[in-house]
Formats: C-alpha cells, structure tokens, sequence
C-alpha cells in the first residue's frame, strides 16, 4: 500500500494511505506534485501542514477514515439552490463526531477542512455552526457566540425598523 | 505503536520514529492545547469570507432579521453576504432599499414602475433564480435578465401574460446566459378565434427565445397555448430548440395546448380549426392557381417535418423526464415514436450526461384530442399505445412514474364520416399492461381514456366472453378487432364480425395490439364509417408490487383481472377506478371491494361506476355498501373514500369486520 507522511504544524507525523489521503484535494495536489518532481517513484511522499496542529489533523484523517468510500462530491453538488448540501450528507457517525466538540474546536475544523479541501467535512462543520444560530432569539445568539450588542443611541431601533423589508419579504 | 508493515491495520498510521515527532497516541482531545479563550466564544469574524458567506447562506431568511439585530458587524456581515430571495412587488417593495444586499432568487409579482436606466441589484451576479409570475415590463426584464450572467433558473409565467415572452427581442443578453440550467416558459397568445389574415398565416416568425442556445441547459418546460393553424409553427420552433440542446438536456416537459382543444372542451365546435377540412379549403382558396398554392401551403403547415426540427439530433436525447402534450397528425406519430424508441439506446460519447445512469424516471404522454366522431380526417384521435412499450421496457429498472392519456391504436387516418347516416365503428384492441411487469420501481401509473366505455352494450365486449379466452391471448390476437356497432349500423353481424386478420401474429399478449394496428375493417369492407376504439386492459395482475397509486380512468377491466391486481398490489396507496365497466363480465364487484379492505397503506380510494348488471352482483354490493355505511345508487354510484380526516383503509375496516 503506498503511502504519505502528514506532519502537522506542531510536529506529529501520520502515515496515511495515499487512496485515503486522495480523498482531500489539497493532499492530493501536494501527492501529484512530490510524484512529478521525485525522480524516485517508490519515495514516500512528505507533506506538511504548517496551519493545522495534531489534534485537528488527527479528527480530519478520522474522519476521512470513516467516509473513505463515499462518492466524492463535486464542489458545486447541489445545482437547484446552491446552498449546499450538508443536511444530505449528514450521518449519525458525523453527529456523534462533532457531538464531544466545543466551538472552538468545531472552528479549527472547519478551517482545516477548507485548507485540505474535505468538501464534506466543511458542509457538516458549517452546519453545526448554522444549528447554533437557527431558532434562536437575539439574546441566545449573543449568548451562544460570547457577544455583545455595539450598537449605540437609537442604531438598534433604525436596524429594526429596515428588517421590515425582511419581514415583508 | 503500530510498526509499518507489521503490524499495521488502518489508513491512519501514527509514527513516532523521531522522538522530536507526536505521534496520534500522545494526542488527547481532553487535553488539548486550546486556550480557554478560543475555547468560550466562536469567532466567526475570524473565518475566511466565504466560509462565512457560506454558514450565513445556510441560514432561512426567516432568522435573518435576528442576525442584524446582534450586533452592527453581523448586521453588516449580513447586507454583506447573506444571498436573499424577494418577492419584487413595485408598489410595496422599497427597491432602492434592497439594491445594495446580494438577491439570490427574485420572484417578481410586479414590476412595471420604470427603473430607467439603474439597476435592479447593485450585484447581479449572485443572482441565480429568476421568477416571473406577474406583469413586467419588457425593458425591466431586459434589464435585469442582461446583467444576470450567472443565472440558472428562469421561469416566466402566463400571468406575465405578454406577448414578448417568447419573443424577448433585441436581448443579446440571452445569449449571455451560459449557466442556465432551468427554463420554464409558461405562455399564451392572446385568445384569437377569428379568422387569421393570410399575412398571419403565412409570416410567422420562430420566437427568438427558441432560437437560443445555453449550453447547460439540462431542464426545459414549456406550456404553449396557439391557434391551432400555429401548430406546425410553435412544434418546430420548440422541438428545434430541444434538438439544439439534445447534448444537456434531461428532463422536458411540452405542453402545447391549441386552442381548438380548449373549445371543444368548452363545447365550442365553430373553431377555425375547420380550415383544415379539405371542403374548408376549396372554400377559401378556391380553384385558382393562387388558391391551389396557398392551399398546399396551409397543408404543409399542419404537420410538423422531421427535417425541419432536425430528427436525427432531436432522437440524441437521453431523458430522465419526458412529459408531452399535444394533438397531431398521422404524419407526427413517427417523431414522437423515434424520440420515445431513441430512449431505449445509450447515450453517444458527446452527452454531457453520458456518466449518469440514464433511463426514463418519469413518462408523461397525453394527445389530445377532439371527440372522434368530429374528427378531420387527418387528425388522430389517439396515439397508438404500442410506441411506448420499448422505452416502458428499456427503462424498466428506472421508471418510476408513468401516465398516459387519450391512447389509440390507429396508425392511419379513415375517411370522414358522411354527417348523415352516420355509421360508427367500435374496435375492441387490449392494452397489455404486462409491459410494466419488470417496472420494478414504478411508483404511479395513470391511465386516462376521454371517451366513456363503460355503458357500452354487452354485444360490444361479449366476444371476449370468459376471462381465459383474454389472458392466453387468443381473442386478444387472433380477434383483436372486433367491430362491434353504434347507432345508425343495421348490418350488426357483419359489424361485429370485423376483421379477425392478424396476419399469422403469434399468440403473444405483446402481440395483440400489433394485431389490431393491420385492421382496418371499415375501409376493407366498404363501409364509409368513423372509427372509434376501445382499449381493454388485460393482464392488470402482471403490474408490478412496486405500485403506490394507480389510477385507470374509462378503460374497460375485466372483473377478474381487476380482482387478480388489487389483491396483488398491497403497497397501494392511492387506487381510482373510473368507468372500468357496468355490464358483463367487466368492472368492480363487491368482491373486490372486499380485497381493497386489506390494503393496509390504502389512504385514497375512488371508484366510479359498479357491475350491478344481475341480481346476485347488485345484492352483494348493497351488502358491502350498507356494511361500510355510504349508501348505494345502482351503477353510476360514485365511492369516494378520501375525506383527509381517516384513511381510506380505515374506513373500509367495516368490511373487514363482518
């Protein structure tokens, strides 16, 4: 089985199959590229992601490890509306794997996610971002992100009066 | 730690041969490095801008009036990058306030207030949906449509009900449209019943929006009501624009309705549809040269030329969705037969769609027709049902919607009845529904007759006589024509003899209708008549399990085979019966009222027309209908078992219980 070497920004290396490492567009890339340059076609490629620490890689390997034989989604899978499709792709498996995760956790993964190009990923982390927000009130989204209102003297009244189109709409 | 190569088991393999390097076993989610800051609040400013247009984009335009209230960077974040849909109404909606945000979908009820020369959105390209369901002036849909270059969908309706719709002229910008994925064009022309000018006849042009192409066309509906002396006119512009785009395309939906149909249906029988009567003819043009000229030019246009809509690409198309309705000619049965065979074959190397299984998922056939006894002569009342048994076949593992309507077997025109002494001709032809039976994912089948056979006198159908002569094919084939007679015919006998010639056919049920399209009883013997049809379903236990709604409406059934489907089909969900026969041996009985009482799924049941022709039948029907507590009214009884609030299962729980 061929493989690649990931080392992560503080250091940890994994050696991951290049089929499972493949499944990531930015790691593929970077497979191609070591390939086209090696004058070795038995050398094991190196790669290292000098923005994601261990503990973030460890979850995006495991995760491509779970979904490794899934078809791979094209960047723009859901034509009708474009917004995506991560509430199709979503299993029990993912919701259990995001369920441990604090935001800041889920905010590096997401980042990560969009550096190596794990199209699934992204749609399922992006998600639970959006499930923090939707039905909630003003006051529990302030709550849940840590924020505080800026708005000063009668900004918040103007702001409410221009959501009329919103309504309306 | 797992050795490489020994005792390695997974994709993720952990090395720790520098002891500088972590390896997976030292990485402990609990005790990650995250400081308690990042750990306590998202920063969500602090993702890329698409990641956050992306999460924002998630979110229902319901809850985006909270998001602006949170604080002033969201309210911002939210002009910003939130992809709104609006429902554009020009004396409610502030345009100048929502110029500024990013419109993803725009619905547009109202816009006739001129916006001169600015536009609609301050961002164009984010739009991608365009709806148009109310009035709009040409230059405000000129406007928008020409900045929009990412647009994918385009829908303009009959409530924008002008005549441009279809003649967006002197708008380049259509060819600017590369995304284009959906185009649903819902039109009509103003209503004109009189008489066209000869200048209207003879100097239409093709719409411009038929003259496009977008090369990622993958939808097209269009609903297109004309004159009908327009038929031959919008067919060709339509179907060229389908060949265009045979490469993309998979799903069409044509409705072309001429407005002769509309009339009749409304009882209106002065149509100038009648121009098309050869007597019509010699009255307009008359016997001169001129007239001789212009009358085979108004022929040409009845019928739609395979050369015209180029055929040969127009059969490249591989479809997962085929909707048509029309009327036609003799002469037009052969394009819709080689678009509906073309199904049946892989797509070629240049179809975009070639990597995606393909095969017809849903088929919808309806040909409309006027009533057959006021038929021209080259007008077919039905299309033959033979044409859709190879692409029902090749897309059997497919399939999973199918309806089909107005259904015939006759291939040729007959010669038009003399008004009086009218002789009309009833052939009896099966319809084999065994071509379904491999149809293993077919959901729906509906199956609609205009025509209502079922009072038909038991002279009509009595050669069919016992339900086994039917299932092994003998009367279907070797007698699949039956003449049986109407009013006005004295010669009964030689009538209902008709012509048994099947022409050496094997005794095949797929046969039968074959059989019967060689049959021409009424030109074989001599007799000036006008030909109408009954098609009798038979081998309705070969439908396939898979069946979730099944509909049959005006076909003759014989009660058996009735029986023989409803006690197969256990998945039914929705079932209708209308006017499958009164008399004879054909339509329902109590009996299979009874076997309806154990489809436990059945939610919708209506049945229209009961059996009740002998004192047993009628007996047992009372019986069930006293028992399920509706009363009964002899064999127009209408049973409608669909009231929302039980299903219909519960309801017949009453049969079930005595």
């Amino acid at each position: 089985m061929a493989l690649v070497r990931v080392i992560s920004s503080d250091g940890a290396a994994f050696l991951v199959s290049q089929r499972l490492a493949k499944r990531s567009g930015k790691l593929k890339t970077e497979i191609e590229t070591f390939r086209k340059s090696s004058d070795n076609s038995e050398a094991q490629p190196e790669i290292r992601i000098v923005t994601i620490r261990a503990e973030i890689l460890r979850l995006v390997l495991q995760w491509l490890q779970q979904h490794q034989n899934d078809p791979v989604l094209p960047a723009n899978q859901n034509e009708q509306d474009g917004r995506g499709d991560a509430e199709m792709g979503q299993s029990q498996w993912d919701r259990d794997f995001l369920a441990p995760m604090d935001l800041g956790i889920v905010m590096e993964l997401i980042l990560a996610a969009n550096h190596l190009e794990v199209k699934g990923l992204l749609d399922i982390t992006c998600k639970l971002v959006e499930s923090k927000i939707t039905g909630r009130t003003v006051d529990e989204i302030r709550t849940a992100f840590k924020l505080k209102s800026d708005f000063k003297g009668n900004e918040e009244e103007q702001t409410r009066l221009e959501n009329r189109w919103c309504v309306e709409n | 730690m797992a050795k490489l190569g020994a005792e390695y088991s997974g994709d993720i393999t952990p090395t720790s041969e520098d002891s500088s390097e972590y390896s997976v076993s030292d990485v402990d989610l609990d005790s990650s490095s995250s400081d308690s800051d990042q750990n306590d609040r998202f920063p969500v400013m602090l993702l890329p801008v698409e990641i956050r247009a992306k999460i924002l984009n998630m979110i229902s335009q319901r809850q985006v009036p909270s998001l602006r209230l949170v604080s002033k960077q969201w309210r911002d974040e939210v002009d910003q990058f939130y992809e709104f849909a609006f429902n554009i109404y020009d004396t409610t909606s502030n345009l100048s306030l929502i110029r500024n945000l990013r419109c993803r979908e725009c619905v547009i009820w109202k816009l006739t207030k001129d916006l001169k020369s600015e536009s609609l959105f301050n961002h164009p390209s984010y739009l991608k949906v365009i709806k148009v369901f109310g009035p709009t002036s040409a230059a405000n849909l000129k406007n928008l449509i020409s900045c929009s270059t990412n647009l994918e969908h385009l829908t303009m309706t009959r409530r924008a009900n002008y005549p441009w719709i279809l003649n967006l002229q002197d708008t380049p910008a259509l060819s600017n449209l590369t995304e284009l994925r959906y185009l649903r064009l819902n039109s009509e022309e103003h209503l004109q019943i009189h008489r066209p000018s000869e200048n209207q006849r003879l100097n239409l042009k093709v719409p411009p929006m038929m003259d496009c192409y977008f090369p990622k066309l993958k939808i097209f509906e269009i609903l297109k009501r004309f004159p009908v002396w327009h038929y031959s006119h919008y067919v060709t512009s339509v179907l060229k624009f389908v060949s265009r785009h045979s490469a993309t395309l998979t799903h069409i939906e044509l409705d072309f309705i001429p407005l002769s149909c509309i009339a009749a249906w409304l009882g209106d029988r002065d149509m100038p549809e009648d121009l098309s009567s050869s007597e019509d003819d010699e009255y307009n043009y008359g016997s001169s040269m001129e007239g001789q000229l212009n009358r085979r030019r108004n022929r040409s246009d009845r019928c739609v030329s395979p050369q015209g809509i180029n055929l040969h690409e127009l059969c490249k198309i591989r479809l997962q969705k085929l909707c048509i309705t029309t009327m036609g000619y003799a002469k037009d049965i052969h394009i819709w037969k080689s678009l509906l065979e073309s199904q049946s074959h892989p797509p070629e190397e240049n179809n975009q769609n070639r990597q995606t299984h393909f095969g017809l998922r849903e088929l919808r056939f309806d040909w409309l027709c006027r009533d057959p006894m006021t038929e021209t002569r080259a007008r077919v009342s039905g299309f033959p049902w033979i044409h859709f048994q190879i692409p029902i076949e090749a897309s059997s593992t497919t399939l999973v919607h199918v309806e089909l309507a107005n259904l015939s077997m006759v291939t040729k025109a007959f010669p038009s009845s003399p008004v009086n002494n009218r002789v009309v001709m009833h052939k009896v032809v099966p319809f084999d529904l065994s071509i379904f039976r491999h149809c293993t994912r077919l959901k729906s089948l509906i199956l609609r007759c205009r025509e209502n056979h079922a009072r038909i006198h038991p002279v009509d159908l009595g050669a069919f006589g016992p339900r086994a002569s039917v299932a092994n094919g003998a009367v279907a084939v070797g007698g699949a024509v039956v003449g049986v007679v109407g009013a006005g015919n004295e010669n009964k006998d030689d009538a209902v003899n008709g012509n048994g010639n099947n022409n050496g056919q094997q005794n095949h049920p797929h046969n039968a209708g074959v059989g019967g399209v060689g049959a021409a009883p009424a030109e074989q013997q001599g007799v000036v008549a006008t030909v109408g049809e009954i098609l009798l379903m038979i081998n309705a236990m070969d439908l396939p399990e898979s069946l979730e709604q099944l509909e049959i409406f005006r076909f003759p059934m014989l009660t058996s085979d009735i029986e023989s489907c409803v006690r197969k089909l256990t998945n039914l969900r929705k079932l209708f019966f209308h006017e499958c026969g009164k008399t004879n041996s054909f339509g329902v009985s109590a009996d299979i009222i009874r076997h309806m009482a154990k489809l436990r799924q059945l939610k919708f049941l209506e049945i229209v027309g009961f059996n009740d022709s002998t004192e047993e039948r009628r007996s047992a029907l009372e019986l069930v209908f006293q028992e399920i507590g509706r009363p009964f009214e002899g064999q127009d009884t209408w049973l409608e078992l669909c009231d929302g609030s039980t299903t219909a299962f519960e309801t017949l729980q009453a049969v079930n219980e005595s």
